[in-house]
C-alpha cells in the first residue's frame, strides 16, 4: 500500500519520468566507458578511409567495412560481460535487463548506422572531394564512380541486420564458446537469408536489387532482436566457465559453416553459369 | 637501401611490441601503470617527427638535385668514315658485291629534357661482303641496364625514295636479352634495319627515399646507329657524341621517342582516374613506407585516443601537400626566370607536372607556355610534348547539360562522363564520342580510336 501511495506520489510529481531517464543516462554513461575504445577506434578508421584517404570508394568498402564493425559491436557490446566472465555481478546490478538490453542496442546501432549512413551519403554526394577542393587541385578532389544507389542502401541495411543477429546471439549467450559459436550461427543464418534472398531473388524474380531480400533481412532482424531481448529478460544469472564443450560445439559450428559457404558458393556459380547459357 | 630496410623494419617491429604490450600488459604493468611510460612516447613521437624531419629535408634536397647536372663529355670514342660514302649501285645485284664497310654503334644513353648522354658504347664493324655470314655478338652494361645480342646482316638493300643520307640499307636480324633491376627483357628485329634505333627503354628512375619529389625523368635506352663507310676509308676516331651530332636527323626521332617513354611512365599512372588512391603511386614505395612508419610512431604516442591518430594522419597528408605545393613553386620560379640557362628551364618545365595536389596550375602554366611566342622553341617543343600527355590522362567529370547530345550513348538528362578540353567525352569503355554543341553544332560519328 506505501508502495503504491509512493508509485502515485512519484508519478504526479514526474520523478519517476525522471527516475527512468537518469537509470538510462546512467547505464548509457557505463556502456560508453566500457566500449568508448572500440567505438572511437572504429570512428578512427571510418574518418581515415572515408574523409582522408578516400578508401570507401563504393558500396564494396562500405558494405564490408560495416560487416565487421557489425560483428565487432554486436559480440563486444551485448557480450562484453560475457566474455569477461562479469555477467552475474553485471545482472544483480539495480538497472533493469530490458533498460540494459534496449540502451546496448541504442548504443551499438546508433552509432553503427551513423557511421554507414553519413559515410554512404558523403562517398555518393562527393562530399569528401568537396572539402579537400578546398584546399588542394587535384587527386583528392577527383569524384568517385556512380553507383546504383540501390548497392549503397544495402551497404547501410547489409551491415545493420547483421548487428541484429550477433547483438540478440551475444545477448543470450553464457559463456565465452557459447558466444564465439553464437556470433557464427548468428553470421551463418545472416549469410543465408541474405545470400540465398538474392539468388532467388535473382534467378527466379529476375530482379538484382535485392529489396526483396533487404525487406526480409530487417523483418527477420526486428524479430531477432525481439526474441534476443525476451530471452535476455529471462537469462539465468549464473555463467559458466568456458570449458571444452563449447570449444568442440565453436568447432561444428565452423565446420558447418564451411560447408554452408561451400553449397552457396557452388549454388552461385550454377546460377551464374545457368545465367550465361539462357542470355 | 640496406639501412632504410633496417630502419622500416625496426619500426615495424617497435610498433608492433609497443602495440603487443598495450594490447596484452603483463601483471606487472597493470599494477604499476596502464599507458606506455611518458618517456616511451615522447621517444616515438620524436622519432616520427623526425622522419617527417628527413622527409622535408630530402624533398628539399632532391629538388636541387634536378637542376645541377653537368653535362661532361662521356669520354667514349668511335670509328667515324673521314670521307663521303660514294656512290649507291643503281641494281641490286651490283649492291651486294660492292665492297664497303658498314659500322653499327650499340649505344646505352640516357636520354633527359636537357640532352643525351651517352654512357657505354659497342662498335661492330661489318666488312662487306666477307662479313654476311658472320654472327656479331654485342654485350654492353651501363646506367643499371645490361644487354646481350646478336646481329646478323646477311644481305642490303637499296636505298628508299626520299633518303638524305642515299646510303645502302642494312637486311638481317638481330636479338637481344635485357635485363635492369627488376626486370628482364627480350627483343628481336627483322628484315630492314633502319639507320637509327631505339630497342629498349628502362624509364623513370625510381624516385628516392625520403622525398616527395622526383628526379628528372630519364630514359635508360639500348639504341644503335648504322654508319656506311667506302672500303677504302682508313675511319677517324672521333668522340662518340660527335657521332651522335653528325646522326643527328636519324637520333632526333629516337632521342623524341624515348623521351616521350620516359615522361609518360613518370606522370601517366596504368589507369585513367587519378584519385586518392594513386597518392602510394606519386610518392613512390619507399616514401609511403616511410611516411607510415611516420605515422606508426607519432600514433603509438596517441593510442588512448585513437582519434588523435586520424588527426596525425590528415597531418601527414596535408605536410605532403604542403611539400607538393613548394617543390611546384620552386619549378614555377625556375622556369619564369627569363635569365635562367635552358636547360634548367626545361628542366622545371619537365618537373612542373610533378605533383598530385596541384595539377590544375601545372596544366594551366604548360598551355601559357605553349601560347608564348616569345619563349624558346626547345621549350615550346617540350611543353607540347608535356601537354600532349597531361592532356590525355587529363580527366574531368562533369553532367553534360539537358540539351545536350551525346553520340552513341543514350539520351539522359544527366550524363556522368570525361569530357576531354576539345569536346570529347570519354566513357567507361574508353571509347571517344563527339558531344554535340546546345546550338546544334557538329554531330557526326565520332567514335574514335581506342585510348589507351
Amino acid at each position: 500500500m506505501v508502495t503504491a501511495e509512493a508509485s502515485n506520489r512519484l508519478r504526479e510529481t514526474g520523478a519517476a519520468s525522471d527516475l527512468r531517464w537518469g537509470v538510462i543516462r546512467g547505464v548509457l554513461w557505463h556502456e560508453w566507458l566500457a566500449h568508448r575504445a572500440l567505438i572511437s577506434g572504429c570512428a578512427a578508421v571510418w574518418i581515415a578511409f572515408v574523409w582522408i584517404l578516400m578508401v570507401m570508394s563504393g558500396p564494396i568498402p562500405h558494405t564490408v567495412f560495416g560487416l565487421i564493425a557489425a560483428v565487432a559491436f554486436g559480440g563486444r557490446i551485448a557480450g562484453a560481460a560475457v566474455s569477461e566472465g562479469s555477467e552475474e555481478f553485471s545482472l544483480a546490478l539495480p538497472p533493469p535487463r530490458r533498460v540494459r538490453y534496449l540502451v546496448r542496442l541504442a548504443l551499438g546501432l546508433g552509432v553503427l548506422l551513423g557511421l554507414s549512413v553519413v559515410g554512404v551519403l558523403a562517398t555518393m554526394h562527393n562530399v569528401p572531394q568537396a572539402l579537400w577542393g578546398l584546399v588542394v587541385e587535384s587527386g583528392f578532389t577527383e569524384p568517385f564512380p556512380t553507383v546504383e544507389a540501390d548497392r549503397y542502401i544495402w551497404a547501410v541495411v547489409g551491415p545493420a541486420t547483421l548487428f541484429a543477429f550477433t547483438f540478440s546471439a551475444a545477448a543470450v549467450c553464457r559463456t565465452r564458446g557459447d558466444l564465439i559459436a553464437g556470433l557464427l550461427l548468428a553470421f551463418l543464418i545472416w549469410g543465408s537469408v541474405s545470400f540465398g534472398g538474392a539468388l532467388v531473388e535473382e534467378q527466379l524474380l529476375y530482379r538484382g536489387n535485392r529489396a526483396l531480400t533487404m525487406m526480409c533481412l530487417c523483418l527477420v532482424g526486428a524479430g531477432v532482436l525481439v526474441a534476443g531481448g525476451f530471452l535476455y529478460a529471462r537469462k539465468e544469472g549464473i555463467t559458466r566457465p568456458a570449458g571444452a564443450s563449447s570449444r568442440r560445439a565453436a568447432l561444428i559450428w565452423l565446420l558447418v559453416g564451411m560447408l554452408a559457404l561451400v553449397v552457396f558458393a557452388l549454388l552461385a556459380l550454377y546460377g551464374t553459369h545457368t545465367r550465361v547459357v539462357t542470355e | 637501401m640496406a639501412p632504410l630496410t633496417v630502419l622500416l623494419i625496426l619500426t615495424a617491429i617497435l610498433i608492433v611490441v609497443l602495440l603487443a604490450a598495450r594490447l596484452r600488459p603483463s601483471a606487472t604493468a597493470l599494477r604499476r601503470r596502464k599507458r606506455f611510460p611518458l618517456g616511451v612516447r615522447l621517444a616515438c613521437a620524436g622519432a616520427g617527427v623526425a622522419i617527417l624531419a628527413a622527409v622535408g629535408i630530402g624533398t628539399a634536397h632532391t629538388v636541387p638535385a634536378s637542376y645541377a647536372v653537368v653535362r661532361e663529355p662521356s669520354g667514349l670514342t668511335v670509328h667515324m668514315p673521314t670521307k663521303p660514302f660514294g656512290e649507291v649501285p643503281d641494281e641490286q645485284y651490283e649492291l651486294v658485291r660492292m665492297e664497303a664497310q658498314y659500322i653499327v654503334h650499340f649505344i646505352i644513353a640516357e636520354i633527359s629534357p636537357t640532352g643525351t648522354r651517352p654512357l657505354a658504347v659497342q662498335e661492330v664493324r661489318i666488312d662487306w661482303p666477307e662479313d654476311r655470314r658472320k654472327t656479331h655478338e654485342i654485350v654492353l652494361s651501363a646506367g643499371g641496364l645490361k644487354a646481350e645480342g646478336t646481329l646478323n646482316i646477311p644481305s642490303l638493300k637499296r636505298p628508299l625514295r626520299g633518303d638524305e643520307s642515299c646510303t645502302p640499307r642494312l637486311w638481317g636480324s638481330m636479338s637481344f636479352r635485357t635485363t635492369w633491376r627488376g626486370g628482364r627483357g627480350t627483343c628481336s628485329r627483322g628484315g630492314a634495319i633502319p639507320q637509327a634505333k631505339k630497342l629498349v627503354t628502362k624509364v623513370c628512375p625510381p624516385r628516392k627515399a625520403f622525398s616527395t619529389a622526383r628526379t628528372t625523368p630519364t630514359a635508360t635506352c639500348l639504341l644503335y646507329v648504322v654508319t656506311p663507310a667506302s672500303a677504302d676509308d682508313p675511319l677517324g676516331v672521333v668522340p662518340v657524341e660527335e657521332l651522335l651530332r653528325q646522326r643527328e636527323g636519324f637520333m632526333r626521332p629516337v632521342e623524341e621517342a624515348a623521351l616521350s617513354d620516359a615522361l609518360w611512365s613518370c606522370f601517366y599512372p596504368t589507369h585513367r582516374d587519378w584519385r586518392a588512391a594513386w597518392l602510394p603511386y606519386h610518392l613512390g614505395l619507399t616514401t609511403t613506407l616511410v611516411l607510415i612508419a611516420a605515422l606508426g610512431l607519432v600514433s603509438v604516442a596517441c593510442l588512448p585516443r585513437p582519434l588523435l591518430a586520424v588527426g596525425v594522419l590528415l597531418g601527414i597528408v596535408l605536410y605532403v601537400a604542403a611539400l607538393d605545393r613548394a617543390v611546384q613553386a620552386t619549378h614555377l620560379a625556375r622556369l619564369d626566370d627569363t635569365e635562367a640557362p635552358l636547360d634548367d628551364r626545361l628542366t622545371a618545365c619537365t618537373m612542373l607536372p610533378d605533383t598530385f595536389f596541384y595539377r590544375d596550375t601545372a596544366i594551366e602554366r604548360i598551355e601559357a607556355l605553349l601560347e608564348d611566342e616569345s619563349a624558346a622553341p626547345e621549350l615550346r617543343s617540350l611543353a607540347h610534348e608535356i601537354n600532349s600527355v597531361l592532356h590525355e590522362k587529363r580527366i574531368e567529370r562533369v553532367a553534360v547539360p539537358a540539351g545536350g547530345e551525346v553520340v552513341g550513348e543514350r539520351g539522359e538528362d544527366d550524363v556522368l562522363g570525361v569530357v576531354g578540353d576539345d569536346g570529347v567525352l570519354v566513357l567507361e569503355g574508353h571509347a571517344e564520342h563527339e558531344v554535340a554543341e546546345q546550338d546544334g553544332g557538329d554531330n557526326e560519328d565520332g567514335a574514335g580510336p581506342e585510348t589507351q
